[in-house]
């Protein structure tokens, strides 16, 4: 009896819909796949394979769009001056994700994201212009001029030489020193 | 065989990196939607042996990585959200302006 139930229901198992049990199992991979990144599952197996010229045409014609209205936006080569790549990279991903149909939509995450990426390169060069005009200035002025005293009374950096004594110091603090200018008084 | 892949379909799988991001030069992808482009041609496609591919174009000079200023340690970029473009080698094998042995079909 025990015998006859379980073959029972291993026959029955198999009933189910062969193409039903396959799209459920090939979502679950899918699912998996998105969430968690785990590489060892194998990606939506039962989906329908594009030709390969129709694959190459598609992405060529992604190219060309991407080309015309973006490609100005690229002005460095990789591993040169890298301000502003940061902000293209995401812009480009972005359309051709929507362009290749990866994804339908833009949502506000990813609007957010690019503008947060796109207002941070824009602090960055600000900072990086202003550095390189500091630099400029630095080069530009005469490295003998006088040391000068800033705002806060404090003498500005610069090359200086030291007075020669320690009263000619308080001389220079002060105005005046406790020792007398007469040397000999008599 | 490597992998569970046959030579052929090693060769397909590189050759059709090196064609996509040909057909996007000079623009540079993620390599995780360089993945998900190629599904739609090798639906059977693993995210290793594809990881793999890509490192081993990057070995050959023919694919390159980019790195963003929004990296803070471009070491520890998860590879999916690293970015790859074609270099000027990487150009003309895809081309067939000159040819490779190891990609040829």
């Amino acid at each position: 009896m025990v015998r006859t139930t379980t073959k029972k229901t291993r026959r029955e198992a198999p009933k189910k819909p062969t193409a039903a049990r396959k799209k459920s199992s090939t979502k679950k991979s899918t699912r998996k796949k998105n969430e968690a990144g785990n590489s060892e599952i194998r990606i939506d197996s039962a989906a329908p394979s594009l030709p390969i010229e129709e694959y190459r045409q598609r992405l060529g014609a992604v190219g060309r769009l991407m080309r015309a209205a973006m490609a100005d936006l690229e002005t460095d080569q990789p591993g040169g001056d890298r301000i502003g790549q940061g902000a293209y990279l995401q812009v480009m991903g972005r359309a051709f994700e929507v362009l290749d149909g990866l994804s339908q939509t833009i949502d506000v995450d990813d609007l957010v994201k690019i503008s947060k990426v796109i207002a941070e390169q824009r602090r960055a060069e600000l900072n990086h212009r202003k550095l390189q005009l500091e630099i400029a200035d630095e080069k530009e002025a005469p490295r003998s001029r006088a040391p000068q005293a800033n705002k806060n009374g404090r003498a500005a950096t610069g090359d200086y030489t030291l007075p020669d004594s320690f009263g000619e110091v308080v001389r220079q603090i002060y105005g005046t020193t406790l020792a007398t200018d007469i040397e000999n008084p008599k | 065989m490597a992998n569970g892949r046959t030579a052929r379909q090693i060769k397909m799988a590189r050759n059709e990196v090196l064609v996509a991001l040909n057909m996007l030069y000079p623009a540079a992808l993620q390599a995780e939607q360089l993945m998900r482009s190629l599904l739609s041609v090798f639906p059977t496609m693993e995210w290793d042996p594809f990881r793999r591919d890509l490192a081993y174009l990057c070995e050959k000079g023919y694919v390159q990585r980019v790195v963003s200023e929004n990296e803070s340690d471009p070491k520890f970029t998860p590879w999916r959200q690293r970015w790859f473009r074609l270099t000027s080698a990487g150009m003309e094998v895809a081309d067939h302006v000159i040819g490779d042995p190891a990609l040829d079909e």
